[in-house]
């Protein structure tokens, strides 16, 4: 707790400070307190990794759970950003920082419980950031942990790295290097090479000619090459976390090539993405079925649109998205498409729609390595300046079946996940102060019975969750 | 012969209706000019101060020189008789004072009154329960004062016949009237005298025919002629802090010649209705004075040459925040287009709109950009609309295009004039500020007004311009899980005119002092406000200020028929609503523009 003031009158100082240094300083915050109003399944909604209970399914991993009985439960959470920019007056460089604290559950032992009391601060941001010196136009170098988009279904998260972007007349462009994870150094091992790092390299192109078409080109590749080096390590790709976030111990190399942009006329608006991958993934592979060593040739693909129109303060939006699975681990290829690290809201159920953003089934736009064929239309209305309400029907399937052994024996495989629907409102009760309800129920399809623990062949539980959020920023 | 008897009668009949009409029209202009004259405004003592007292009261809160207030006590409380309710008490004035300076953020007031009653703490209220009395010299005005009478409800009016009675053969000061407000008619003209028989207000009844524009009060008259609508203080003006305004340029500069600059000599105050202001944006057109301001969220236009009068409102039906918006008119002869732009979905959604009958009509389709209109020829009409492209990373981008409206739609082209990289098309103008007839470009961004010359700076401002109450708290990064936020101050644009009547234009543009919370983001945090000017001689731009400082932030501002007139807001605290806007008209010495 005394960490906590001592970094907020630091920040304080610092802020009442600024005006006498002539520098431009900002002070920002994010307080968000986030209620599980209810669900019927808290075991679903468990994220990946969390207890390997929830991973297994009659004693075989499946990457998610579903108890044959409701799983009441309702909780609260806080998380709470804050973080500061100095910037010279010309706005040329710029320095970050931000902090996390939480997220916080309500009564959680040794976090919130009675008095309160832990310390759970992240390091959220921190970078500088300058115009490069002898370039007219707007070019500016990042350097430190940032948020970086690639793709919003590729890579939109946070990262260290050396981030150069700038902007020429209608061209935008970008060259980056991350660092995703640092190996380290084996002492112990003579050979070691201390260059074996998880490391990305990304190059775009923006081409806006005008108001209405936006069209992006890039191209990201990715390496680990020491992954399998370390000794001890657990070299294991598991479906359930099947994103390059979590391949530190796996030695691959990655090219992804898309595509993606936006186009507009009149009231009709279009978002695409298409994205190729390519590389090969050297480690050990487990899932309900197969527990094989290989050198997997990866080959995959993902496509995205949104197709759209506003009509008043309404806006109607059919999405779809296609994500390639693996239909046979066993035959040395992969071709299930791979993110990095990202957050997708489009499903209250399966992604990060709930306003627990914590507490989500998968924050990948697909299911294990399964892939996932996506239909979602959404209708969003701005009722009245303060107020933003919505609906949504979804249908989803995995792009590849899922396939397993019920219980009583019997090979089953479906693909359908199932019908949810969706809905929210959103509510401004001051001009910063935001006041959010969602809720969605998922009629299970037959995939579904996969990760149940009654597991007949058939889709018994349906799945349910409300929740809410009172947020502050400034 | 009764065919053209007849026509003649009718003839006639309608002539009497039409002066009869017309003559109404008049007296209803006047009686809602005398309504704000003598409207009600609270304040509170603060001190007594060698035998004067201040109060908490100035410019921006509608108040001028010779303003009488009632020093109120709580009386009696009122007891329903049937539900034994309090609903209310019996107000008891127990002093009474008079305006006599104006500063920023308070008054000295002279005490007629009741002096030893009087404390700090105490409520004032103006003209509440102050005696009145009409003298009417022209026998001829009873419907007139009863009218008076129905408008100004707040002071204590004596009886038409009563105060006939007691009306000495001329005007002047009688033991009868005390410390009451007299007002006298005689002829076409309507003086109201305050205590001591002082001059308050002179209006005269038939020159201010609702049509003529040429006798509007933004026409230049000498001060020593008080207009009929115009406050007028010259038997109480004798210190020049109440002569009219001129630039006060700052010694350290090099050129010296300082006036003593003050807002106390007002030409007029008005109140707009409805929640405080956060942007506004003035224009001539076809002899009017038209004013479109807005509170975020709807948008009022005005014609402000004869008082408020409303033109068109309406929302812009777009759900989302109204950022700013700028008159343009692209062709001289043409009506005003109205450029709004609002926020909507994280990015900018410009409009345009026309004044069609009471509405504002939108035109087509939407761009998202940020558009602004300039006035870069210099003729006083704002010709061109630039459309600049958001960027998330620094909100304002660097693409900068003219904008045309042709069939229904916008045509982008190369802006006219070079910009620097930092240009805003908000809070800035483009136009010749050197007499080289080369237009340079002066923004505000971050606080900070830049002048340039296409890419070359000129110009650079110490951290205290602009101030405004139109920010934007925005997601850079929107769709990540959490989202990185930033702040953006949408200023006020800076206007161009010839203050020192050198035929070389200044620029004049609004200042602030800001408290630590608006380092934040979370609050504007403007604690006082004033307007400083820059006029460029011997090859450098010199700062100087324009007037006194004021307690409100100025979210419009405009030079016109030898005023500035300024919009200033009040708001409430950073959570809750309230607050109210006032438009101040300020005399300058050489004209302006």
């Amino acid at each position: 707790m005394r960490k906590l003031g001592f970094i907020l009158m630091a920040v304080c100082v610092i802020g009442f400070a600024a005006p006498a240094i002539s520098a431009e300083f900002q002070f920002h915050g994010d307080l968000n307190h986030r209620f599980m109003l209810h669900t019927n399944h808290a075991e679903w909604f468990a994220g990946p990794g969390e207890t390997t209970r929830n991973e297994t399914v009659n004693g075989e991993l499946r990457g998610g759970r579903l108890d044959d009985s409701d799983v009441d439960d309702q909780w609260a959470e806080v998380k709470y950003r804050l973080w500061f920019e100095a910037a010279t007056d010309d706005g040329a460089v710029k320095g970050v920082v931000a902090t996390e604290i939480g997220s916080l559950d309500f009564g959680r032992s040794a976090r919130l419980d009675y008095s309160g009391d832990d310390i759970v601060f992240e390091f959220r941001w921190g970078y500088v950031d300058f115009q490069v010196p002898g370039i007219d136009h707007s070019s500016r170098l990042r350097i430190g942990l940032q948020p970086i988009s690639v793709n919003p279904y590729l890579w939109q998260e946070n990262v260290a790295g050396v981030n150069w972007f700038g902007s020429s007349g209608i061209l935008d462009y970008q060259l980056a290097w991350f660092r995703g994870h640092d190996n380290g150094i084996d002492w112990d091992d003579d050979d070691d090479d201390a260059h074996e790092d998880v490391d990305a390299f990304l190059g775009r192109l923006n081409y806006k000619p005008d108001d209405n078409l936006d069209a992006g080109f890039f191209v990201l590749f990715q390496n680990n090459d020491g992954g399998d080096d370390m000794e001890g390590e657990d070299h294991t790709i598991y479906p359930r976390k099947y994103e390059v976030k979590f391949l530190n111990d796996v030695k691959f190399d990655l090219l992804t090539v898309g595509i993606d942009g936006s186009y507009k006329i009149n009231n009709f608006f279009f978002n695409y993405d298409l994205m190729y991958q390519d590389g090969e993934m050297e480690g050990r592979f487990r899932d309900n079925r197969v527990d094989i060593v290989d050198d997997f040739d990866v080959q995959a693909w993902f496509g995205h649109l949104d197709a759209g129109i506003n009509f008043g303060n309404h806006k109607l939006t059919y999405t779809f998205w296609y994500a390639s699975g693996d239909d046979d681990p066993d035959d040395g290829d992969f071709d299930a498409f791979i993110t990095t690290d990202t957050d997708v809201f489009d499903s209250i159920i399966f992604f990060e729609g709930g306003y627990t953003d914590d507490d989500y089934y998968t924050e990948k736009p697909y299911i294990l390595d399964k892939g996932m064929i996506f239909n979602k239309l959404a209708l969003d209305s701005k009722i009245t300046d303060k107020l933003t309400v919505g609906a949504a029907v979804l249908y989803l399937m995995t792009a590849e079946d899922m396939e397993y052994t019920d219980n009583n024996g019997r090979d089953q495989d479906d693909d359908e996940l199932g019908w949810e629907i969706d809905a929210y409102f959103k509510y401004m009760l001051y001009s910063n102060l935001e006041f959010s309800v969602n809720a969605g129920y998922l009629f299970s399809g037959d995939a579904m019975d996969y990760f149940e623990e009654d597991c007949d062949g058939s889709d018994d539980e349906d799945i349910f969750a409300s929740t809410a959020r009172i947020r502050y920023s400034f | 012969m009764v065919a053209p008897v007849r026509k003649r009668l009718t003839s006639f009949f309608i002539l009497v209706l039409s002066l009869f009409f017309f003559s109404s029209l008049v007296h209803a202009e006047i009686l809602d000019q005398l309504a704000r004259d003598f409207s009600s405004i609270s304040g509170y003592v603060v001190k007594k101060c060698d035998g004067q007292f201040i109060i908490d009261l100035d410019t921006s809160d509608g108040i001028i020189q010779g303003d009488i207030f009632s020093v109120v006590s709580s009386g009696e409380k009122l007891v329903h008789p049937v539900t034994g309710e309090i609903i209310g008490s019996l107000k008891q004035v127990k002093g009474i004072l008079k305006v006599v300076r104006v500063k920023t953020g308070f008054s000295f007031t002279r005490p007629l009154l009741g002096e030893n009653e009087i404390h700090a703490g105490d409520s004032i209220q103006r003209y509440e329960d102050i005696t009145a009395v009409f003298w009417d010299y022209t026998e001829d005005g009873r419907n007139f004062f009863h009218r008076l009478q129905n408008k100004v409800p707040s002071l204590k009016w004596t009886g038409y016949d009563q105060a006939q009675q007691f009306r000495p053969q001329k005007p002047g000061p009688v033991p009868e009237t005390g410390t009451a407000i007299v007002f006298i008619l005689a002829g076409d003209t309507l003086n109201v005298r305050g205590p001591e028989f002082m001059l308050l207000h002179t209006y005269k009844l038939s020159e201010i025919p609702a049509t003529d524009t040429t006798t509007s009060r933004f026409t230049s008259m000498p001060e020593s002629s008080p207009t009929k609508i115009s406050p007028s203080f010259h038997e109480e003006r004798p210190s020049a802090s109440d002569m009219p305004l001129e630039p006060k340029w700052d010694r350290t500069a090099g050129s010296a010649e300082p006036a003593e600059p003050v807002f106390a000599g007002v030409n007029f105050v008005e109140k707009l209705s409805g929640p405080p202001s956060v942007m506004a944006d003035f224009i001539s057109y076809d002899n009017e004075l038209l004013l479109a301001t807005t509170d975020g969220y709807k948008i009022d236009v005005f014609n402000i040459k004869n008082g408020m009068v409303p033109v068109a409102k309406g929302d812009t039906e777009i759900r989302g925040k109204i950022l700013w918006l700028s008159w343009w008119q692209p062709e001289p002869s043409r009506k005003p287009f109205l450029a709004v732009v609002n926020w909507v979905d994280n990015s900018p959604s410009g409009t345009l709109f026309e004044l069609h009958n009471d509405t504002l009509k939108p035109l087509g389709d939407r761009i998202s950009m940020f558009i602004g209109a300039f006035d870069i020829d210099g003729d006083g009409s704002p010709e061109t609309l630039l459309g600049q492209r958001y960027d998330p990373e620094e909100f304002f981008g660097h693409r900068i295009r003219e904008l045309k409206w042709t069939g229904g739609e916008f045509k982008d082209q190369k802006p006219p004039v070079k910009l620097p990289r930092r240009f805003t098309v908000s809070g800035s103008l483009i136009g010749d500020l050197t007499g080289d007839g080369v237009p340079e470009s002066a923004f505000i961004r971050d606080n900070i007004l830049y002048i340039y010359s296409g890419k070359e700076a000129l110009y650079k401002s110490s951290k205290e311009m602009g101030g405004t109450l139109s920010t934007l708290l925005y997601e850079v990064n929107p769709g990540t899980k959490d989202p990185m936020t930033n702040s953006i101050a949408i200023e006020i644009p800076p206007i161009r005119t010839d203050l020192v009547g050198n035929n070389i234009p200044e620029l004049i543009a609004v200042a602030s002092k800001r408290s630590a919370l608006s380092y934040t983001g979370i609050d504007p945090g403007i604690k006082k406000a004033w307007l400083t000017v820059l006029k460029y001689e011997n090859g450098q731009f010199t700062e100087g200020t324009l007037g006194d400082e004021i307690k409100s932030p100025i979210q419009g501002l405009e030079v016109y028929g030898g005023q500035v007139l300024m919009l200033t807001s009040k708001t409430g605290s950073v959570l809750s609503q309230g607050g109210s806007s006032r438009l101040i008209a300020l005399p300058l010495k050489h004209g302006g523009r």
